[in-house]
C-alpha cells in the first residue's frame, strides 16, 4: 500500500512507496504536538492513521530517548512479576498508602481472588490476571501524587519524568506509571525485563525486524531468524560466517559489511537507535528461536 | 427520400423525432441527433446515479464519526461517485451528446463520417456501464476512481469489472473522437475554411485530438492492472520486482489529459454562448480557436504534476510546475476574450447565458487554485487535501456541468423543438450556482486547514464546514432537480419552438426545430459564425430569421 | 440535396462524392492505427523503463528465447506483409481470382505465425517459464540446482518439437542461462567453485536471475496482445475474402481492402519491433 506522511502544520508532506526509499525534512521551530496524518488513500483505516508529532526542546529529546531505551518493553511480562507471592502478600497486608491504593485499582474480581489466596505458590492463572491488571493501571491515567508515594524512594528516572515540562504523555507516561509502580515495588516487580522477552518486542515493535526477517522460517526480505543460531551462512562476498554474538552486533550496527548470499544489502543500520542492553536482549531472543529447533 | 423532400415548399419537414416509432428504432438508429438523445439520457441517468453517491458521501461526512454507513461503505462510495461521474458523465457528457447532435448541424452535413462506428460507441458506452453497474452489485469496489496499486490489486472487492467498464468506455470514447476528427476534416461545406468554422467545433477537435491520442494508454494501463491482478506477473508489484509509481505514470499520462477533454467541449459550447447572448460578434476568434489546439498539446506533458511527492526527482517536479504554469496561458487568453466579447455587449441574461456566467466564475476560481497547485511551494502541504476536492469539483463540475447544463438550455429547442419555462430555467441556474459555492468554498479552508481527502472520520474540529458543505451539497442537488424537471416539462408541454429563438449565426439554426432527419432541406448558407448582424427578431415566431436581403450596395 | 441518380451503391449517403467517403476512410483507419500505436505504445514504454532499471533481467530473459523460431515468424509475417499488398493490387485493378488468392495466402500465412507461437507457448509453459508468482523453471521445480537451465534442457520424453539451434545441444550439462552464446557477460559463472567472479557481475547476473520473471511478464503480455491483434486481423481477412468472394469490390470501390492492409501492416511492423526488442538484444 502506498501511504503519504503529511505533517501539515510543517508543511511537509511525503508519499510512502513500497520499494523505494524517498526523501524529505523538516525544520520544527516550535515546542509542542502537532498532528501526522495518512495522506494518500491506503483503504478502510486510512482515516485512522494519525498520530502527534512531538517536538521536544534542545536536549529533551535525547532525555526522551535514554528513557525509552531503559524501559525495553513499556508495559509488565508475566516474567517481570519476580516475586508474585511478595506482592500479593504486600497488597494483602496493606499499610503502605500505595499498596492500599494500588489494590484499590485492581478489579473487584481480582481483589476477590487475592483475598481468597491461601499464600504459598501463585498459579498461573492469578499471575496472569494480576499482570493484566497492573498493565491497565500503567496505561491508566498518572499515578503518582505525593500522599500516596510518601515514603518511597522514586528513582531517578521517574523523577526526571515528573519534573518534565509538558508532562509526559503516550508511551512516556506509561513509562512513568511503570517506573513509579516498581519504586513501589522493588522486590516483586522487575526493573529490568526479562532479557529474551524484551527481545522478542524489540523484534516485533521497537526494532520492527519482523517486518523483514521471519521467526517461522518463511522467506521475506531478509534471512529468517528460524534456528538461526549458529548456523554457517554462504556470503555474497567473502569466507562463510557462522551466527555467533559479534556477527549479530556487527550485522545491527553496520548491516551491509556482511551480506548472506542470496539476499540484497538493503537493511538501515541500527547505530543509535537500539543501545547496548537491548542487542544484548535480541541475541537473547535469537538464541531462544535456536532453542527451540 | 427525394419525393418526401420535394413536398410542399414552406411546410414543416417531417423531423427525425418523427421518423420511426418504437424502441428499435432508436437503438439501432444510424442518425446522428438520435444517439445525441440516446446519449443525452444514459448520461443523464448517470449523472443522477453518481449525484446520488454524492450526497450518500455527504451525508456520511456530517459528523466526525460514523453518520450512516462504515468505513468500507464509505470509501466505495467516493470510489463510485469519481468512476460514474469521470467515465460514465463528464468524458462522454458534451461531446457525445452536444457534440453528436451539434457537430454535423453546424458543418451542414447530413450526419458524421461514420455513422455506424458512432452507434458502435453508444453500444460500448452501454455496454462500459453495465461492466460498472455489476461491479457496484457484486462488490463495488474501494480503490477511489484512480484504481492506484498496490491497493486496486490486493482489494477484495470488483476492481476488474469496473477497470474493464473504463476500458471499454474509454474505447466509446476514442470512436466518437476518431469519428469528430475525420468529420471536421472531410465533410465541412465549401466555403467554410478551418477559420470559420465554430469555436465549438475547434474545442471539439481539439478534444477529439486528445481523445484518440490519450484513452489508448488508459487502456493498456487498465489491461496491465487487470492482467497484473488476475495472473500477477508483477509489474506493478514491488514484491516482484515492479513499480507502482509506474502506475500512477501510465494514469495520469491518460487522466491529466482527459481533464482538458472535459474542459475543452465546455469552453467550445461557452464561446458559442456567450456571442449570442452578448449580442456581438466574438472577440479574438483566432486566439480562442489557437488557445484549444494549444490546451491539447500541453495537456500531454503535464501528468507529472499528480505525483509531486511521490518521490519524484526535484529537477522533474520543477519542469512539470513550470509546464503546469503554461497550460494557464491558453486557458487565460480564452477568458479573456470572453469577458472581451461581453464588454459593451448587448447582454441578454437567458438561462444558458445564466449558466455560461456561472461557468466563467467557477472555471475563474478552479483555474486559479489551479496555480496554487501548480506551484512546488504550495501544493506540497495541499496535495491530497480537500483543497484537491475543492479545485477540481470548481474545474470539473463547475465547468464542464455548468456548461453542459448551458448547452442543454441552450440547443433544447433544437433537440426538441419546444421551448422550457424561462423563469424555471433561471431559478435552476442560480439555485445551483449559490448551492455550488456553499458546497465547496468551504472544502478549500478545510484543505488549508490540514484534511485530508478521502477520510471517514475526520477531527472534530472540521465538523462545522463539513455541515455547511453537506447542506450546500443538498441546495444544490434541489438545484438540478428543478433543471431536470423544467427540461423534461417542455418536451411535453413546452411552447414550440422557432428554427432560430435566441438569434445565432451558426449552421443548425437555419434549419427547423428540430431538424428532419437528413438535417437541411435546402443547402444552409455557409458564412461568419458569429455575424449576428444579418439576423432580425420575427415577432410571430418568438425567433430570428435573416434580414430580408436588398441588393445591397 | 438530394441523391444523384447515378449515386453508386457503395457511397454512403451523407457523402457528396465517392472520392470523399475514401478519404474520409482512409483517415479514419489512420486514426485508428494511431490509437493502435499508443496501446502498444504503453507496452513500450512499460519495457523501456524496466530494461532501463534492470538491464540484467533482460539480458537473463532473453537467452530462453528461441532467435531461430522467432526468426522464422519475422519471416512469415513479411511475407504477408507482401501478399496482403499484392492482394490490394488485385482488388484495385479488380481481378477478383488474383484477390482471393492473395487473401488465403496471407490469411494461411497468419496461421502459420500462431502456429509457431504456440509452440513457442507451450515450450514456456511446460518449462515454468511464466510471469510473475507463477514463474517456476524447470530446474528449480526439481531441485537441480539453483540455476535454472535453458529450454533446450528438456527432459527427453518432451513431445516433439522443433529442435532449438541456439542454445546447448540436450543432454549437454547443465549450463548457466546463457553460457553457450555469451560466455563473454559471467565467464566463470560455470567454473568450479572457488573462482568466484568480479563481484559486481555476479551480483548482476543473480539479480537478474532472480527477477527473470519480469522479462517473462513482458514478453507474454506484448507477445500475447499482438497475437490477439493477428487474430483480429484475420477475421477482417476472412471477412474481406467472403465480401471479396460475393464481388463485393472493384476498381471502383475497393477501399475495405486497403483498410484490411493497413491494419495487416500494422501488425507486422510491431512484430518487427518486438523481435529484436525481446530476441535480439544483447
Amino acid at each position: 500500500m502506498i501511504h503519504s506522511l503529511w505533517i501539515p502544520a510543517f508543511r511537509m508532506k511525503m508519499d510512502v512507496v513500497p520499494g523505494r526509499y524517498n526523501k524529505a525534512w523538516f525544520k520544527a521551530t516550535k515546542i509542542g504536538e502537532f498532528p501526522l496524518l495518512c495522506t494518500e488513500y491506503c483503504g478502510t483505516g486510512h482515516s485512522d492513521m494519525l498520530t502527534t508529532v512531538v517536538v521536544h526542546p534542545p536536549g529533551g529529546y535525547e532525555d526522551w530517548l535514554k528513557k525509552a531505551s531503559n524501559m525495553l518493553s513499556p508495559v509488565f511480562r508475566p516474567a517481570d512479576l519476580t516475586d508474585a507471592a511478595g506482592l500479593l502478600r504486600a497488597l494483602k497486608t496493606g499499610g503502605a498508602p500505595v499498596r492500599v491504593w494500588l489494590l484499590e485499582r485492581l478489579a473487584p474480581e481480582t481483589r476477590e481472588k487475592i483475598s481468597a489466596w491461601p499464600g504459598g505458590a501463585v498459579s498461573e492463572e492469578l499471575r496472569k490476571v494480576v499482570v493484566d491488571d497492573l498493565n491497565a493501571v500503567l496505561t491508566g491515567d498518572p499515578i503518582y501524587d505525593e500522599a500516596r508515594f510518601a515514603g518511597v524512594a522514586v528513582s531517578e528516572e521517574a523523577r526526571q519524568l515528573l519534573a518534565a515540562d509538558p508532562p509526559p504523555a503516550g508511551d512516556d507516561r506509561i513509562g512513568l506509571n511503570r517506573f513509579l509502580l516498581v519504586d513501589a515495588f522493588p522486590d516483586a516487580l522487575s526493573r529490568a525485563p526479562d532479557l529474551t522477552e524484551a527481545g522478542r518486542y524489540i523484534y516485533e515493535r521497537k526494532g520492527g525486524c519482523r517486518s523483514c526477517h521471519s521467526v517461522d522460517g518463511g522467506a521475506n526480505v531478509g534471512p529468517t531468524f528460524k534456528g538461526i543460531w549458529g548456523k554457517t551462512h554462504a556470503m555474497r562476498q567473502g569466507p562463510p560466517v557462522t551466527v555467533e554474538e559479534n556477527y549479530i552486533r556487527e550485522s545491527i550496527l553496520d548491516p551491509n559489511a556482511k551480506i548472506v548470499s542470496g539476499f540484497d544489502p538493503v537493511m538501515p543500520t541500527y547505530r543509535g537507535r537500539l543501545t547496548d542492553r537491548e542487542i544484548d536482549a535480541v541475541i537473547a531472543f535469537l538464541k531462544t528461536l535456536a532453542e527451540e529447533k | 427520400m427525394s419525393t418526401v423532400e420535394a413536398a410542399v415548399p414552406g411546410a414543416e419537414p417531417r423531423s427525425y423525432l418523427q421518423e420511426g416509432r418504437g424502441i428499435r428504432s432508436w437503438i439501432f438508429t444510424l442518425d446522428h441527433k438520435r444517439i445525441g438523445v440516446l446519449y443525452l439520457v444514459s448520461v443523464m441517468a448517470s449523472f443522477l446515479l453518481g449525484g446520488l453517491f454524492a450526497l450518500l458521501v455527504r451525508t456520511e461526512l456530517l459528523t466526525p464519526q460514523r453518520t450512516i454507513m462504515d468505513a468500507q461503505t464509505y470509501n466505495q462510495m467516493f470510489t463510485l461517485h469519481g468512476a460514474v461521474m469521470i467515465f460514465l458523465f463528464i468524458i462522454p457528457g458534451i461531446p457525445a451528446v452536444i457534440g453528436n447532435f451539434v457537430l454535423p448541424l453546424m458543418l451542414g452535413a447530413k450526419d458524421v463520417a461514420f455513422p455506424r462506428l458512432n452507434l458502435a460507441s453508444w453500444w460500448l458506452y452501454v455496454v462500459g456501464s453495465l461492466f460498472a453497474l455489476a461491479s457496484i452489485l457484486i462488490g463495488a469496489v474501494d480503490t477511489g476512481w484512480t484504481f492506484y496499486t498496490p491497493y486496486s490489486t490486493e482489494t477484495s472487492t470488483a476492481v476488474v469489472p469496473m477497470t474493464m467498464g473504463a476500458f471499454i468506455l474509454g474505447f466509446s470514447s476514442v470512436f466518437t473522437g476518431l469519428n469528430f476528427i475525420v468529420t471536421i476534416h472531410k465533410l465541412r461545406p465549401a466555403g467554410m475554411g478551418w477559420f470559420r468554422m465554430p469555436l465549438l467545433l475547434w474545442a471539439l477537435y481539439a478534444t477529439a485530438i486528445i481523445q484518440v491520442l490519450a484513452t489508448p494508454v488508459l487502456g493498456i494501463t487498465l489491461i496491465l492492472l487487470i492482467v497484473e491482478r488476475v495472473v500477477g506477473v508483477g509489474i506493478f508489484d514491488p514484491a516482484l520486482g515492479g513499480d507502482p509509481v509506474l502506475y500512477q505514470h501510465f494514469f495520469w499520462f491518460y487522466s491529466h489529459p482527459a481533464v482538458y477533454i472535459m474542459i475543452l467541449p465546455a469552453m467550445g459550447v461557452v464561446s458559442e454562448v456567450i456571442s449570442v447572448f452578448s449580442r456581438k460578434h466574438i472577440f479574438g476568434y483566432s486566439f480562442i480557436a489557437g488557445s484549444s489546439i494549444a490546451i491539447a498539446f500541453l495537456s500531454f506533458l503535464v501528468w507529472g504534476h499528480h505525483m509531486f511527492t511521490s518521490g519524484q526527482s526535484p529537477l522533474a517536479n520543477t519542469i512539470f510546475s513550470a509546464l503546469t504554469f503554461s497550460v494557464a496561458i491558453p486557458s487565460a487568453v480564452k477568458v479573456f476574450n470572453w469577458l472581451a466579447t461581453m464588454f459593451r455587449g448587448n447582454i441578454v441574461l437567458k438561462t444558458p447565458m445564466l449558466w455560461i456566467l456561472g461557468f466563467i466564475f467557477l472555471f475563474g476560481i478552479g483555474g486559479l487554485t489551479g496555480l496554487f497547485l501548480g506551484a512546488l511551494a504550495t501544493v506540497i502541504h495541499v496535495h491530497d487535501t480537500y483543497f484537491v476536492v475543492s479545485h477540481f469539483h470548481y474545474t470539473m463540475f463547475g465547468g464542464p456541468v455548468m456548461a453542459l447544463m448551458g448547452a442543454l438550455f441552450f440547443w433544447w429547442p433544437k433537440f426538441f423543438g419546444r421551448m422550457y419555462v424561462e423563469f424555471w430555467g433561471k431559478v435552476s441556474a442560480v439555485v445551483v450556482f449559490i448551492g455550488f459555492n456553499v458546497t465547496f468554498f468551504p472544502q478549500f479552508i478545510l484543505g488549508l486547514r490540514g484534511m485530508p481527502r478521502r477520510y471517514y472520520n475526520y477531527p472534530p474540529e472540521f465538523e462545522s464546514l463539513h455541515v455547511l458543505s453537506t447542506l450546500g451539497g443538498y441546495f444544490l442537488s434541489i438545484g438540478f432537480l428543478i433543471a431536470f424537471f423544467t427540461l423534461v416539462h417542455a418536451i411535453f408541454r413546452g411552447k414550440k419552438a422557432a428554427a432560430n429563438p435566441f438569434g445565432a449565426a451558426t449552421m443548425e439554426w437555419q434549419t427547423s426545430s428540430p431538424p428532419p432527419l437528413h438535417n437541411f432541406v435546402e443547402a444552409p448558407h455557409v458564412g461568419d459564425p458569429y455575424d449576428l448582424a444579418g439576423l432580425v427578431y420575427d415577432e410571430a415566431s418568438d425567433g430570428f430569421r435573416p434580414a430580408a436581403k436588398e441588393g445591397s450596395s | 440535396m438530394s441523391h444523384a441518380p447515378d449515386h453508386p451503391a457503395h457511397l454512403a449517403h451523407h457523402y457528396e462524392t465517392p472520392r470523399q467517403q475514401f478519404e474520409a476512410g482512409k483517415l479514419g483507419m489512420w486514426l485508428f492505427l494511431v490509437t493502435e500505436v499508443l496501446l502498444f505504445g504503453g507496452l513500450f514504454c512499460w519495457y523501456a523503463v524496466y530494461r532501463a532499471n534492470q538491464p540484467e533481467v533482460f539480458l537473463a530473459g532473453h537467452r530462453y528465447l528461441d532467435k531461430s523460431l522467432g526468426g522464422l515468424n519475422t519471416i512469415v509475417l513479411i511475407v504477408s506483409s507482401v501478399t496482403m499488398a499484392l492482394a490490394v493490387r488485385a482488388a484495385q485493378l479488380g481481378n477478383r481470382r488474383a484477390l482471393l488468392g492473395f487473401l488465403a495466402a496471407t490469411f494461411l500465412f497468419a496461421c502459420c505465425f500462431l502456429g509457431v507461437k504456440y509452440v513457442e507457448y507451450s515450450h514456456k509453459i511446460r518449462d515454468g517459464l511464466l510471469p510473475g508468482r507463477h514463474f517456476q523453471p524447470a530446474a528449480e521445480k526439481t531441485g537441480a540446482g539453483r540455476v535454472p537451465v535453458a529450454p533446450a534442457d528438456a527432459p527427453p520424453d518432451a513431445p516433439p518439437a522443433p529442435a532449438p539451434a541456439d542454445p546447448a545441444p540436450a543432454g549437454a550439462p547443465a549450463p548457466p542461462p546463457g553460457a553457450a552464446d555469451a560466455p563473454r557477460l559471467v565467464p566463470s559463472a560455470a567454473g568450479p567453485e572457488g573462482l568466484a567472479p568480479p563481484p559486481t557481475r555476479e551480483v548482476a547476473a543473480e539479480a537478474g536471475r532472480k527477477s527473470v520473471h519480469l522479462f517473462f511478464g513482458i514478453y507474454f503480455v506484448m507477445t500475447g496482445l499482438h497475437g490477439l491483434h493477428v487474430i483480429a486481423g484475420m477475421i477482417v481477412i476472412a471477412w474481406l475474402f467472403f465480401r471479396a468472394r460475393r464481388g463485393a469490390f472493384s476498381p471502383s470501390y475497393w477501399l475495405p481492402v486497403d483498410l484490411g492492409g493497413l491494419y495487416w501492416h500494422l501488425v507486422d511492423v510491431i512484430w518487427i519491433f518486438l523481435f529484436p526488442l525481446l530476441y535480439l538484444i544483447h
